[in-house]
């Protein structure tokens, strides 16, 4: 039934192949590349600029998105299933890159069936501040004031599911470990690095 | 060539043989048939996924990740140049195979990897959704389709490989954790493994029902074509049969005219035997001898003869010349006359076998002749016997075209006709004794010599059997003629038709002969 079959086609079948496995590589090379991660110009600096936002006694969630990326969704919904597992350990607030022009953002966003808080960040000079410099970047900023985890909760960009992050808040949240964690962040880039002031 | 795989042998192992083994090669060849037919039908179902699923992962590009940010500027989404170009890929690189070369099994794996490719697309498109996941069971059973289970293992395969890779390169994208083992990749190879063995079997199962099909197709083929011969010898039986029929029909037709030659001939020989006879009986008792008697009385007078004169007897002897003069001119007469009714019966008859040698000659032979002169020579032919019998015979006759006819088989049917109407006269009781015969052109280019009589008629019911093999309302028929006729009428693109009232009011034949164009 099978006819000879002609080496070009082999061939042919052999280099779509390849370039299938280019092409899925690079694409999975991509949606696993990190953003950047920036650093709080000092680490009290976040609890102090977000103290309006921060209650005595209660760890704050604070995640800086970026309201155009497609990644963000998947960020949100991350923080959404977070918030729930964490079951009213911590308070959350949204800082949202504004640029100029942008209709303003509503004042908050409901996750998980609570209602977080929105702060407009124009330019993102707030993120930079807090030492985010990706859409996606949370911090997690414990009773006493302390930056206790830095990072992303998705597992690559803009997919859902558990990631190393979400552990890591919990973990504190619960009051495990000590020092500050950290995770990678997958999302599109604020592109307020320069906007850093220089270090004094 | 045949490349005899190493999968092909335990497919072949799980199906039934066939009961005969010099069958096996029909089944194989109906199984091989069968089988392309579903590969291209699923290859046109595959087509059209393709192009379906390539324009799903370019419109949830569009609308799911169409940009890519940095702060204020944005730039096309990698993600809508993967749906565009890699689904493009996927999508062409099966296409392309299947149009080139849709039977090989090559094209098959290569559409299995492309399927299960677009699982991983969208899945990455839709940033790993576990609703996404469940297009790697559909695309499984989308390639069962094929019912070619080791399209499977191939899909199968590149699913595996993808999580193993992913799992040992970027384990988060996959299982959501940093570290993963590789009892992962198993776990997850194991629901999909548990899917291939249902398709699988079912795989196996459809293939085997489809072996069985065949082999039940091959045996209706075979018994259809057993069918198909004996119904072509018993066509064939009855072919021959109906040609002789045809023969024995003409034969007898035949035979109704050389019947009706010898009758007319024999009836003519009788009145010439009568008239001989006759001619006989006269001369035998002729009254020439008296000549003689009185010769030789004359002569026993010698030279008495005037005394002789002068007695009684010579005295009476004028007288008797006299009345013998007037009796031997009398018999003179008669056998004149019997002499030309002689020559005119031998002239009859001389007509009758020239006519009869006429036809015959032209067996098998059309020409182009005009029916008045048919109709003349078959009525030549039947006229002692019409006249014998106080039969009028009136003839109507038009002018028309000539027909292309077999002279011998119209003579046949005009003699048939004839001598039927003369014996349907005959056989009725009623008083006319008439036959019409007309010549006339009818619609259709044809020529209609129509043959009309006096006689029985015929009854309602025989009118549509009368011209059926063996049907005679004859005592000493045999029920060829008129079946004959009609066959001899067809075969020269003509036609016969009967007509009559009834019982006891006559009937008509009509012969429709073909005009020359």
């Amino acid at each position: 039934m099978t006819e000879r079959r002609p080496l070009a086609f082999t061939l042919g079948v052999l280099l779509w192949a390849a370039s299938l496995l280019t092409a899925f590589g690079a694409l999975t090379r991509y949606g696993n590349r990190p953003g950047a991660a920036g650093k709080p110009l000092r680490p009290s600096e976040p609890a102090s600029l977000l103290g309006a936002y921060r209650r005595e006694g209660r760890p704050l969630l604070v995640m800086v998105v970026h309201p155009r990326c497609p990644c963000t969704d998947a960020s949100l919904d991350e923080m959404g299933e977070l918030l729930a597992r964490a079951q009213g350990a911590c308070d959350a607030v949204l800082v949202r890159y504004q640029a100029a022009g942008w209709p303003a953002p509503p004042r908050s966003q409901t996750l998980a069936g609570r209602r977080v808080p929105v702060l407009s960040d124009p330019e993102g000079r707030l993120a930079v501040r807090l030492g985010a410099e990706t859409s996606g970047h949370c911090l997690l900023i414990d009773a006493q004031g302390q930056v206790r985890f830095e990072g992303g909760i998705t597992p690559s960009r803009g997919h859902r599911g558990s990631a190393p992050g979400q552990d890591a808040i919990l973990a504190v949240l619960h009051g495990e470990g000590a020092g500050v964690a950290a995770a990678p962040v997958f999302g599109c880039s604020l592109a307020n690095a320069c906007l850093r002031p220089p270090p004094t | 060539m045949k490349i005899a795989s190493p999968f092909s042998s335990l497919s072949a192992a799980l199906l039934p043989a066939p009961a005969d083994p010099a069958r096996q090669g029909e089944v194989q060849a109906l199984f091989d048939e069968y089988e392309r037919a579903v590969f291209a039908r699923i290859n046109h179902f595959f087509v059209w996924l393709f192009w379906l699923q390539w324009l799903f992962a370019v419109v949830l590009a569009v609308v799911w990740s169409p940009r890519t940010w940095e702060g204020a500027a944005s730039s096309v989404h990698p993600h809508l140049l993967a749906a565009v170009f890699l689904g493009g890929l996927l999508a062409l690189g099966p296409v392309a195979l299947i149009g080139l070369r849709p039977y090989d099994l090559l094209t098959r794996h290569v559409v299995a990897i492309a399927q299960v490719g677009f699982s991983a697309l969208l899945i990455d498109l839709t940033g790993g959704r576990i609703e996404t996941h469940f297009h790697i069971f559909g695309s499984l059973a989308f390639l069962a389709l094929y019912r070619d289970w080791r399209v499977l293992p191939t899909a199968t395969l590149v699913v595996v490989l993808d999580h193993l890779l992913r799992g040992l390169w970027y384990p988060l994208t996959v299982y959501g954790v940093a570290y993963a083992t590789t009892w992962r990749t198993a776990e997850h190879a194991a629901w999909v493994l548990f899917e291939d063995a249902i398709l699988l079997w079912a795989c196996l199962i459809s293939r085997r029902e489809m072996w069985e099909i065949c082999l039940r197709h091959e045996e209706h083929v075979r018994l259809l074509n057993e069918m198909e011969r004996r119904v072509a010898e018993r066509t064939h039986d009855l072919e021959t049969a109906n040609r002789r029929l045809v023969e024995a029909s003409r034969e007898a037709g035949r035979a109704e005219v050389a019947t009706g030659v010898l009758h007319n001939v024999g009836n003519v020989l009788t009145s010439v035997n009568l008239i001989v006879d006759d001619v006989r009986d006269r001369l035998r008792s002729s009254r020439v001898r008296h000549i003689r008697q009185v010769t030789a009385t004359l002569q026993l007078q010698g030279a008495r003869l005037p005394e002789f004169f002068q007695g009684e007897v010579g005295r009476a002897l004028p007288g008797f010349m006299a009345k013998l003069g007037t009796n031997l001119e009398t018999e003179n007469e008669y056998l004149l006359k019997s002499a030309e009714t002689l020559t005119a019966h031998c002239g009859h008859l001389r007509e009758i076998i020239v006519a009869q040698q006429s036809a015959a000659r032209r067996v098998g032979m059309t020409e182009a002749v005009v029916a008045d002169v048919l109709v003349e020579e078959a009525l030549l032919l039947n006229s002692d016997s019409f006249s014998r019998h106080g039969i009028e015979l009136v003839k109507t006759f038009e002018r028309t075209p000539a027909v292309r006819v077999d002279r011998h088989k119209v003579m046949q049917i005009l003699v048939n006709l004839l001598k039927n109407a003369k014996d349907s006269i005959l056989s009725s009781e009623g008083g006319g004794r008439k036959i019409i015969v007309r010549v006339g052109a009818q619609p259709g280019r044809r020529v209609a010599i129509a043959v009309q009589d006096s006689g029985a008629g015929i009854a309602p019911d025989n009118m549509l059997k009368i011209f059926q093999h063996g049907f005679t309302t004859k005592k000493d028929g045999h029920g060829f003629g008129l079946h004959s006729c009609a066959l001899a009428a067809r075969e020269m693109a003509g036609d016969l038709l009967a007509s009559s009232e009834g019982p006891g009011r006559g009937a008509t034949f009509t012969l429709l002969l073909p005009a020359v164009p």
